[in-house]
């Protein structure tokens, strides 16, 4: 009889439309992050690919990976999302070893349907690298974009109590995704034969990895610089369906010292590195003086074991770029309602009046422009097809560009 | 190797009349492979299993002994095939036993930890000849899992004496885990943990598949105590587990909270029954008040 009971409520766990088990008993804090299903990844060849994922409910758009939560090691952590989308989603964790109440999982813990608001408590007792997703019918969730990197910083610039000093963090999380699934999330089924054919280091690949060739114009690419004697902290997590090689150049002297969010017993050099899906490891590597040079990316099929795709991420010695253009200057535009069909309002987040604006589209094609001596104003997009667009501003040497999709 | 086919008779006469041999220095085992079907949603699956009775039971019999001394075994081989018999990277047979037939030997003494026995041959492989071997392992909690992956096509074309093409992709559509998928891995014992808080446990994982596999924690974080492929993770302190083809490893699990935890493979097909999720590799942790 006891078995037979618990197999009836084990059987419901995964379901999603099951009551909460558990309920949170906490004042929620307001929404961080919000959840959408209507988000455009701009791909490496141009390509309007849907995804479903988190945002910042400041930024009202969501992005692939989702956004970097950062904490400090001891922090007391209460992470709201609101679900502004018509599926159930949640938030798991990974990693942190959170109780049942706050572990995303449906029916252990709670679902969040649309339209209202999950919030999680949990103290980030240890420092490391770690993960969330939402974990409703996770296959799929996953591979829409459901997902992002949580980074527990310890104080004092090291790694943990006890272990070394570093210059700065390098997040980089792989994941992957199959272009079909996303086009038609509602026939993806089945899911034991997902094959992923698009691989991105946080959200980009293949050129896109470049400084200025993100498909978004002047956004920056990922280059990662770090002055000689000094070391950088490559985060390394993976959410993908692949198993992730990475190809480390020896001239960076690479240590492992960290995985799945615990120091390793023995700390080890390391030139290359298998991460498999839900793993993370911290490594710190110090180029040599005018190194300037690649970290491979391969992407390995788990079931054949056959090498599919290759990402690079440059690393160069900081040293290197004095003398570039200058990085953009950061956003200061907000956008609303973000997704929006017919109108967008528009507020300079500093005062500035907008001036000359641009809107352009995803090719970096200028779309409409024109100009506002106030510091907000509201622009008809009901003529555009949807897609993902910059708006740009410029007043004087200021310039800022922010993204919008319709 | 040593192959004690004078004793054979003796030792299977007196196991079959249910008579076990007092002996301290050594522990001993019998095995029979059983042929049988596996039922899964929509499929059945003909396939073979190590069982420690002549009756087809779905799961392979997981194996106990001691440290540091010899496992002698009995193998009676049900099936209508001939199969090798090995330890992985430990102990290998050497010789195939024929259909009917019945083989004793001497496994040499092992280290403490796990391990996977199998039979390597083609039709053993495929249909799921692939089991744990527990070696000094004493908790008073300990649970097993043995993963597999199961492409019905080809064990359908393997146990019909087909042989495998190489153009052919792999396209598994169960993953198991002691020949159970979930839900229904909440009913095996062996699985399935329940624990009291405070409590300890090891947890013996074998990966019998045609694939590496991954699985995650929810809850815990467990430690590495052994590995038979990446040695240089014992003592590593994860809550995501990489299991190479082939690979066997323990894992020590501390109850240190309350609470309901799934365990599950991170490759995301693998949390489907043929297609369909959830399903799968996934499991769960019970741990009581």
């Amino acid at each position: 009889m006891r078995v037979c009971i618990t197999f009836l409520f084990v059987a419901s766990l995964f379901c999603h439309n099951a009551a909460p088990s558990v309920a949170q008993t906490f004042s929620p804090p307001p929404p961080l992050l919000f959840t959408g299903m209507d988000g455009i990844l701009i791909s490496d060849g141009g390509m309007e690919i849907p995804i479903w994922g988190y945002g910042l409910t400041s930024d009202g758009y969501i992005t692939v990976p989702g956004p970097l939560l950062e904490y400090e090691t001891g922090d007391e952590v209460n992470l709201a999302f609101v679900n502004n989308s018509a599926e159930s989603h949640t938030i798991h964790l990974h990693g942190l070893d959170v109780n049942q109440a706050n572990d995303g999982v449906p029916t252990t813990s709670f679902i969040v349907v649309q339209d209202e608001v999950g919030a999680y408590a949990f103290t980030a007792s240890e420092p490391g690298t770690f993960l969330y997703h939402c974990h409703v019918t996770t296959t799929l969730h996953l591979t829409m974009g459901m997902y992002g990197m949580i980074l527990v910083r310890h104080p004092g610039g090291v790694l943990f109590e006890g272990g070394p000093a570093y210059y700065s963090d390098a997040p980089l999380l792989f994941s992957d995704l199959e272009i079909a699934t996303n086009l038609d999330p509602v026939q993806s089924y089945p899911f034991h034969d997902i094959r992923p054919d698009y691989f991105m280091v946080n959200g980009r690949s293949g050129s896109q990895l470049e400084t200025g060739s993100t498909g978004i114009p002047g956004e920056p690419g990922t280059i990662l610089s770090c002055p000689n004697g000094e070391s950088l902290a490559l985060r390394l997590g993976s959410m993908a369906y692949t198993l992730t090689k990475l190809i480390i150049p020896s001239e960076l002297d690479a240590m492992c010292y960290m995985s799945d969010g615990r120091p390793v017993p023995t700390p080890f050099g390391v030139e290359e590195l298998d991460i498999y899906p839900g793993e993370r490891f911290t490594v710190l590597i110090s180029p040599d003086a005018e190194y300037d040079g690649t970290i491979e990316v391969q992407s390995w099929d788990m079931v054949n074991q056959e090498y599919v795709h290759s990402n690079f991420v440059r690393i160069r010695d900081a040293a290197l770029n004095i003398g570039d253009p200058q990085s953009p200057e950061p956003l200061s535009l907000s956008i609303s309602p973000n997704p929006s069909r017919d109108f967008i309002s528009v507020n300079s987040n500093d005062g500035r009046d907008l001036a000359d604006w641009t809107i352009y589209d995803a090719a970096g094609k200028m779309i409409r422009s024109g100009h506002s001596n106030s510091p907000s104003m509201r622009i008809d997009i009901s003529f555009l097809e949807s897609g993902a667009y910059i708006l740009e501003s410029i007043n004087g040497d200021h310039k800022s560009r922010t993204r919008f999709v319709r | 190797m040593k192959i004690y086919n004078m004793r054979n008779h003796i030792r299977l006469g007196l196991i079959i009349l249910g008579v076990t041999l007092n002996m301290n220095v050594f522990a001993q085992d019998t095995l029979w492979i059983n042929t049988g079907d596996w039922h899964q949603s929509q499929d059945t699956m003909s396939v073979l299993r190590f069982n420690d009775t002549p009756v087809f039971d779905t799961s392979n019999v997981a194996l106990n002994t001691s440290a540091d001394a010899s496992l002698f075994l009995t193998v009676i081989n049900m099936d209508t095939e001939p199969h090798d018999f090995g330890v992985d990277g430990i102990w290998s047979l050497g010789v195939d036993i024929l259909p009917n037939d019945t083989t004793t030997f001497e496994i040499p003494p092992m280290a403490m930890g796990t391990y996977r026995y199998f039979s390597s041959d083609l039709r053993g492989m495929y249909l799921g000849l692939s089991g744990v071997l527990k070696v000094g392992l004493n908790m008073p909690h300990q649970f097993h899992w043995n993963l597999a992956d199961f492409m019905p096509e080809r064990m359908d074309s393997i146990s019909s004496g087909g042989e495998l093409l190489d153009d052919e992709p792999y396209v598994p559509r169960y993953f198991s885990i002691n020949a159970y998928t979930y839900p229904h891995t909440a009913l095996d014992a062996n699985g399935y943990v329940s624990m009291a808080l405070g409590d300890t446990c090891t947890i013996s994982i074998v990966n019998s598949g045609m694939m590496d596999h991954v699985l995650h924690f929810h809850g815990f974080h467990v430690e590495y105590l052994s590995s038979t492929i990446q040695t240089s993770r014992i003592g590593w302190s994860k809550d995501t587990t990489p299991l190479l083809q082939g690979e066997a490893v323990t894992l020590l699990l501390i109850a240190n909270q309350e609470g309901m935890y799934p365990v599950h493979n991170h490759n995301l097909i693998a949390v489907t029954n043929s297609g369909f999720y959830p399903g799968g590799m996934i499991t769960l942790i019970n741990i009581t008040p």
